[in-house]
């Protein structure tokens, strides 16, 4: 996807476009840089074992995280109860497990809700000049927001409404995954802008106008396709930082309700227990950061693989 | 110069005012009546003369007005008279933003939290940036040597691991098991003696030390990134080549362009610096500006709530301003534009 602009260019020198012919692929090239950067690869795989064992690990793994055993309360790991017990008796790994589904969709989730709003506003600033003025105002105005204050009020006086209109799962995931990809599209917004500014300005985006190409086809067909190198660096960070936001944010208690697992709700609920089990309180904070520091490394390794510079010395 | 600092402080007054039409909207917009909590028995018409005495049925814009009267006309004039003990006009009766739940003013209250949030927010970023510099410099000047690896792997552990569990991780070995320091802040301590000061030192450590890794971690990856861009550049084989020292190279030619991202980088992520303060204060139950957030949030205290996310609004565009001002220091040719 990232490839097409390089794999034009390629096919264009060497007169053999989409014929399949066994040359070094740019995606190739990337991939073979991508994998030589030891943490991404690291992140790749840790990140791959966490999601897999959060889809499947529910169905597989036997205990009931909703299943409330007062008798076995506040217990150290054993081989029943891997991670312990809660102080209702209910099962740590199960509901890390079942957590972990709801962290990781509210990450993707709000990641791609940010970044479509990121790159929609940086491709449609960079490509009007009318529109460049007052968009990039407003993204500026936005970085200087304190956004975790008004996360906070946001959620504390829309969670009832959405409750009733959509469950409470349902409505506080929405609300959740809403308001982190508001306040989390700045960054994309802004390099994309950077580069939509250098590519409409080459000679293929030119040739798209003269042909009769119209503008929201250029921009959907020529300069989107462009622009997602950066877009996937912004996308892995992006899925950091989400992760990061719902776990401060139910850390406050002020994200998915107690019914509702999720990593940082885990801890907030964890941490008065800290004198009695303190293990409960390490668990799900591991979790949290192996995640987000796995998504972090990929971040790195794509920046680093799409990078020309270091993969031509490769 | 001159000019360009003063455009810039120009720039910042729409930017707040723009700031508080947002979120006195999203608390305006938001369902919910601060007369919903009294008694159902209320006669309708004493409900209605409690919403007008609070003037919630005014239109938006003469609501939004006469709050931005109270916030960037009375409440400055009230600190001025209360710091220079004078009477500008009417001092005696002019209106206050009153927090709901206190029934104090709520800047008052504000002013008596503030100091702590300051404290630990200001030294943890001095101690932050004092340690990121060197090592991100260190380990850009060495790629790929030990130092290097260790430094960006231990960085990238830092950016990543949340403050909320490297705050509670805190507790647990060090106030649970090992017992170095206490748990909680203990808000009542008053320095007047060599014990409470160590006892003051002792209980700030924790906090102090979490917002450090957090904000040193960030600072010194971009600080890598940015001088490893600049060690290539042209100029910095012409400054070799003409015979100065690796020491004059590096600090004074390498350094000076590299900050200049850094700078910015670090205005972008003050919100973020912000919300660490929160958690922290949180953790640890610092009585600051995050603490008093949280508990304004829950007890539904609208003026106070509007007033602090206003106050935090404040202190961001005020580092963003801080940060303009040192990107025109060291980049001369950001002046001019």
């Amino acid at each position: 996807m990232a490839t097409t602009q390089q794999q034009v260019e390629e096919g264009v020198d060497t007169g053999q476009l989409g014929l399949g012919e066994k040359h070094r692929s740019l995606k190739a090239d990337v991939w073979r840089q991508f994998r030589r950067h030891k943490g991404a690869l690291a992140g790749l795989i840790l990140l791959t074992i966490i999601v897999i064992a959060t889809v499947f690990g529910p169905l597989l793994y036997p205990a009931d995280p909703f299943e409330i055993d007062v008798a076995s309360a506040n217990q150290t790991p054993s081989v029943d109860h891997p991670m312990g017990t809660d102080n209702l008796g209910r099962d740590v790994l199960a509901r890390i497990l079942i957590g972990g589904r709801i962290s990781l969709s509210v990450g993707f989730a709000a990641m791609i809700f940010g970044v479509i709003i990121g790159m929609g506003i940086g491709i449609v600033s960079g490509f009007f000049r009318r529109l460049d003025g007052p968009l990039m105002r407003i993204t500026d105005l936005f970085l200087a927001l304190p956004i975790l204050p008004l996360l906070l009020v946001v959620i504390m006086l829309f969670r009832e409404p959405l409750k009733d209109a959509f469950g409470p799962e349902l409505g506080i995931f929405l609300l959740v995954v809403f308001v982190i990809g508001v306040t989390s599209w700045m960054q994309t917004a802004r390099v994309v802008r950077g580069d939509v500014l250098a590519i409409k300005e080459q000679e293929f985006v030119l040739a798209a106008h003269s042909i009769g190409t119209r503008k929201r086809r250029v921009m959907t067909r020529h300069i989107a396709p462009n622009v997602l190198s950066p877009v996937m660096v912004a996308a892995a960070l992006g899925v950091a930082v989400a992760i990061l936001t719902e776990s401060a944010l139910s850390f406050l208690g002020l994200g998915f309700p107690a019914d509702f697992p999720t990593w940082g709700r885990l801890l907030f609920d964890a941490k008065d227990y800290l004198q009695l089990n303190p293990m409960r309180v390490i668990w799900p904070g591991v979790m949290i950061s192996l995640t987000v520091m796995s998504v972090n490394f990929i971040g790195d390794g794509i920046r680093d693989a799409l990078d020309p510079k270091l993969r031509s010395k490769g | 110069m001159a000019s360009y600092v003063i455009r810039r402080i120009l720039f910042a007054f729409p930017t707040l005012v723009v700031i508080s039409l947002i979120i006195f909207a999203i608390l305006d917009l938001a369902p919910g009546d601060p007369t919903g909590q009294l008694p159902l028995t209320l006669p309708p018409e004493v409900r209605q003369a409690i919403q007008d005495s609070l003037g919630l049925n005014d239109p938006f814009l003469v609501k939004w007005v006469k709050w931005m009267q109270l916030m960037f006309i009375n409440e400055p004039l009230n600190a001025i008279d209360s710091i220079f003990g004078t009477c500008i006009g009417d001092c005696e009766n002019r209106a206050r933003i009153i927090s709901w739940s206190s029934r104090a003013p709520a800047v008052d209250v504000i002013y008596q939290r503030l100091p702590q949030t300051l404290w630990v927010l200001g030294i943890s970023f001095i101690f932050g940036t004092m340690l990121a510099i060197p090592i991100g410099v260190i380990s850009a000047y060495k790629q790929y040597s030990a130092f290097d690896n260790v430094g960006t792997f231990v960085t990238m552990v830092g950016y990543s691991v949340p403050t909320f569990f490297t705050g509670l991780l805190a507790i647990v070995v060090f106030s649970v098991w090992l017992g170095w320091f206490p748990s909680f802040y203990d808000t009542t301590l008053v320095v007047n003696s060599w014990e409470t000061f160590v006892a003051q030192v002792k209980q700030m450590i924790m906090p102090v030390a979490v917002l450090t890794l957090f904000n040193a971690a960030a600072l010194s990856r971009f600080t890598r990134s940015s001088v490893l861009d600049n060690l290539n550049e042209d100029y910095v084989r012409t400054a070799r080549s003409k015979g100065l020292t690796e020491n004059k190279v590096v600090t004074t030619h390498v350094m000076r362009n590299s900050m200049i991202p850094v700078v910015t980088l670090i205005a972008l992520s003050v919100p973020g610096i912000f919300a660490g303060a929160i958690i922290t204060e949180q953790i640890f139950r610092i009585n600051g500006l995050g603490q008093l957030l949280i508990i304004s949030i829950g007890q539904s205290d609208v003026p106070m709530v509007q007033t602090l996310t206003f106050i935090f609004a404040v202190l961001i565009v005020i580092f963003n301003l801080v940060a303009d001002i040192m990107y025109g220091i060291l980049d001369p040719r950001i002046r001019y534009d």
